[in-house]
C-alpha cells in the first residue's frame, strides 16, 4: 500500500555528501568563507551599521540568483524606497534591469507590519512566498520588526515562525539589520547564521571587514576577512592564513639542487639551493640583492621553467633594464609568457588579494621559480600587525607545498651598528639565508656575501667578495681578515 | 497559488497534521489554508486519533517520532477504524532508519525536511480533483 519516497535536496558539490544543499552567493571569496555557500532554505541575519555594505552584498547575491533563473523577492520594511535602492545598485555590474519585476520582485511589508503587527507581516510573507515561490527572500530594514514594539516573547515566536516558514518553503532568506555585535536577542539567536559587515580606519585608509559569527550546517572560516566594494560589487578576500590552516598542506621534501644562476656562487654553496626551498637575500640597499634575484630567475628561464617576479618598488621596466645592464636578456621571456612581473606599489592594497593573485598565476602557468623583491613591501600591506607573522608563515608554506623555489630579498639598514642579528622568526620562514653587505677592503668599498643558513647543504660561513660588472655578479675570493664591515659610515 | 475562497467551507478538503513541533504544524497550516484546505492539528498520535474520530479528515500527515503515540501506531489505529482503510496517510521522519516502515500501512513516506512544494504535490496526487 505504501510508497517509500525521499525528499532529499541535492548534495553540494565536493566534500562530504550532505543533506543540506549549498547555495552559491555568486560573490568572489564569499563561498570560500562560508565553506562552499549558504546552506539553502535557511534564515540569515546580515548586520552592520549604515554604510557597511549590507544592501549591496544582499542585492548582489539576489541578482546572482535571479540571473541564474531563480525567483528572488526583495521585501522592504522601513528602509530606502525601491526606486532609490534600484538607483543605487544600478551602478554595479551585477545589476540587470530586465530582471526587475520578472525574477526580481520588490514588495513593501511595512503596511502589513504597521496595521496587523507581526502576525500580519508573517501572513503577508506566507502569501507572497506561496504566490511567487522565490528561492531567495531579502528583507531590508528588518530592525523595524523590533522597533514595532513587540514583547520579547512575541518577537521570539515570530522569529521561530519565520524560520520554520522559510525552511518549509525552501527559501533562503537574508534579514538586513543595522546593528553590530553578537547580541543575545532573538533576531540573532533564532536564525541559522549571523554575518556582520564592519569598517574601521587604519591611518587614512578605510578597511572593510566581514565576519561570520555563526553558520549552522557549514564549515565556515572563522574570524574576520577583508572586503572591497568596487564596480563589480562586493569582493571578499578570505584571510590567507585561515585558508591555509584549513587546507593544512604539508610540503614535500626534495633532494634536488637547482642553480642560483651564478656559477661561482653555486660552487661555494655545494651546487645551489634545494628545489622548492625559500632563500632570503638579506642586505643593505644597492648591495645587489635584486640583481642576484634576477640571476636566479634568468637561470630558471634558461632551464625552460616558468618564472614570476613580484615587485613592490622597482617597476618592470627598471628591473628589465637592470637585467640588461648585467648581461641578462629577460625581455624576450616576457614576450613569450615564460616570465611575468607582478608589480604594485605597496600602497592601499590587500595582502590577501595579492597572495591570491600571485598563487593563481603560479597555478595557472606552473611557475617553479619566484622572486619576491622586497619582503618589506609585503609586510607593509599587512594592515594588522598581528597578522604579519601568520600571513608570511602561511604564504611561505604554500609556496613550499607547491614546490616553488623562491628567492626573497630583505632590506637591512645601509649603515648598521653591529653584525645583523637574525630574527628567529625570519629564520623559521626560510631554509636558506644569505647576507650581502658592504665591506672596506684596502680602503676600497667592496661588496661581500656570506651564507648565514643553508638547508641540507654543506657550506662554510666565510664571507666572499662579490663583484658586479656588465656580466652581472661574480663571486671572488675570500674576504681577507684585514677587511672590516662598513659600520656606521666608517 | 490556487484559492478556494468561493467554495463553501465544508466543501474544502480537511487535512489533519500531526507533529509534536508546533512550528511545523503552524507553518503547514498557514500555507495549506492559503492553498484552499481546511486544517486541523494534533500534537501526538493519541490526540490525532481523537480528532480524526471527531472530524474525519480527508488526509492525514503525521510525523513518526512523537510522545504518547507515534506515527506508525497512529496509522495502525486509523486503519482499524470504520472506513480507516481508505484514509490516505502520509508519514514523515528525519530518521526513517529508526522505524520499521515495512510493516506499516501508510500511503506515502516522506523524509524530513519536507519542503512545501513537495508536500502540496503529494497531497494533490492523493486527493485528485481537490484544490
Amino acid at each position: 500500500m505504501n510508497e517509500q519516497s525521499q525528499s532529499l535536496p541535492p548534495a553540494p558539490t565536493g566534500g562530504r555528501p550532505s543533506r543540506i544543499s549549498l547555495l552559491s552567493t555568486g560573490i568572489a571569496g564569499f563561498d570560500e568563507i562560508l565553506g562552499g555557500g549558504l546552506p539553502a532554505g535557511s534564515l540569515y541575519l546580515i548586520q552592520g551599521l549604515a554604510g557597511s555594505g549590507k544592501t549591496t552584498l544582499a542585492s548582489q547575491i539576489g541578482w546572482a540568483q535571479a540571473r541564474g533563473g531563480n525567483q528572488v523577492m526583495l521585501l522592504t520594511l522601513i528602509a530606502e524606497s525601491h526606486a532609490k535602492m534600484l538607483n543605487h545598485v544600478s551602478n554595479f555590474d551585477f545589476f540587470d534591469e530586465s530582471l526587475v519585476g520578472d525574477r526580481m520582485q520588490m514588495l513593501s511589508g511595512y503596511a502589513a507590519l504597521a496595521s496587523e503587527g507581526l502576525r500580519g507581516l508573517l501572513r503577508m510573507i506566507s502569501v507572497e512566498l506561496s504566490r511567487h515561490r522565490p528561492a531567495m527572500l531579502i528583507i531590508d530594514g528588518f530592525r523595524s520588526v523590533r522597533d514595532s514594539g513587540p514583547s520579547d516573547l512575541n518577537l521570539s515566536e515570530f522569529m521561530h515562525s519565520l524560520n520554520a516558514l522559510v525552511f518549509t518553503m525552501n527559501c533562503t532568506t537574508l534579514l538586513l539589520s543595522p546593528v553590530e555585535g553578537n547580541l543575545p536577542e532573538s533576531e540573532n539567536t533564532l536564525v541559522d547564521g549571523v554575518i556582520e559587515l564592519s569598517q574601521y580606519e587604519s591611518g587614512m585608509q578605510l578597511v572593510r571587514e566581514i565576519k561570520v559569527f555563526k553558520l549552522r550546517g557549514a564549515n565556515h572560516l572563522l574570524g574576520k576577512h577583508v572586503f572591497e566594494i568596487n564596480q563589480s560589487g562586493v569582493e571578499i578576500f578570505p584571510r590567507f592564513e585561515a585558508i591555509a590552516t584549513r587546507a593544512g598542506k604539508v610540503p614535500g621534501t626534495s633532494d634536488r639542487y637547482v642553480s642560483v644562476g651564478i656559477p661561482s656562487w653555486d660552487k661555494c654553496i655545494g651546487g645551489g639551493v634545494v628545489s622548492g626551498s625559500l632563500t632570503c637575500l638579506l642586505g643593505s640597499p644597492g648591495v645587489g640583492k635584486t640583481l642576484m634575484g634576477l640571476h636566479f630567475i634568468e637561470q630558471g628561464l634558461k632551464d625552460d621553467q616558468q618564472c614570476l617576479i613580484l615587485g613592490f618598488y622597482e617597476s618592470p621596466e627598471r628591473l628589465l633594464a637592470k637585467a640588461r645592464k648585467a648581461g641578462m636578456q629577460l625581455d624576450a621571456h616576457i614576450d613569450s609568457g615564460a616570465l611575468q612581473v607582478m608589480w604594485q606599489l605597496p600602497l592601499e592594497m590587500l595582502c590577501d588579494d595579492l597572495a591570491k593573485r600571485m598563487l593563481d598565476d603560479i597555478a595557472r602557468r606552473g611557475v617553479t621559480r619566484l622572486l619576491i623583491d622586497g619582503v618589506d613591501g609585503l609586510r607593509s600591506i599587512v594592515v594588522q600587525p598581528q597578522r604579519m607573522r601568520p600571513f608570511l608563515v602561511a604564504l611561505t608554506n604554500e609556496l613550499r607545498a607547491r614546490g616553488v623555489t623562491t628567492f626573497i630579498t630583505e632590506q637591512l639598514p645601509y649603515f648598521r651598528e653591529s653584525r645583523p642579528q637574525v630574527d628567529p622568526s625570519s629564520s623559521q620562514l626560510y631554509e636558506n639565508m644569505m647576507l650581502l653587505e658592504y665591506v672596506v677592503k684596502d680602503d676600497v668599498n667592496r661588496r661581500q656575501i656570506a651564507v648565514m643558513k643553508l638547508r641540507e647543504n654543506g657550506y662554510d660561513g666565510a664571507a666572499r667578495l662579490m663583484n658586479i660588472s656588465d656580466a652581472g655578479i661574480e663571486i671572488d675570493g675570500l674576504v681577507s681578515p684585514a677587511s672590516t664591515p662598513l659600520v656606521d659610515g666608517r | 497559488m490556487s484559492t478556494a475562497s468561493a467554495l463553501p467551507q465544508a466543501a474544502l478538503p480537511l487535512l489533519l497534521i500531526v507533529d509534536d513541533e508546533v512550528d511545523i504544524t503552524d507553518t503547514y497550516s498557514m500555507l495549506l489554508e492559503l492553498h484552499g484546505y481546511r486544517v486541523i492539528t494534533a500534537c501526538h498520535g493519541a490526540d490525532a486519533l481523537d480528532k480524526a474520530q471527531q472530524h474525519w479528515p480527508d488526509l492525514v500527515i503525521s510525523d513518526c517520532m512523537m510522545p504518547v503515540m507515534n506515527g506508525l501506531e497512529l496509522c495502525a489505529a486509523l486503519r482499524r477504524l470504520p472506513g480507516g482503510a481508505q484514509l490516505p496517510v502520509i508519514l514523515c521522519s528525519g530518521a526513517p532508519e529508526r522505524h520499521d516502515l515495512s510493516q506499516s500501512s501508510h500511503n506515502l513516506f516522506l523524509r524530513k525536511p519536507v519542503f512545501f512544494d513537495r508536500l502540496i504535490d503529494e497531497i494533490r496526487r492523493l486527493l485528485p480533483g481537490r484544490p
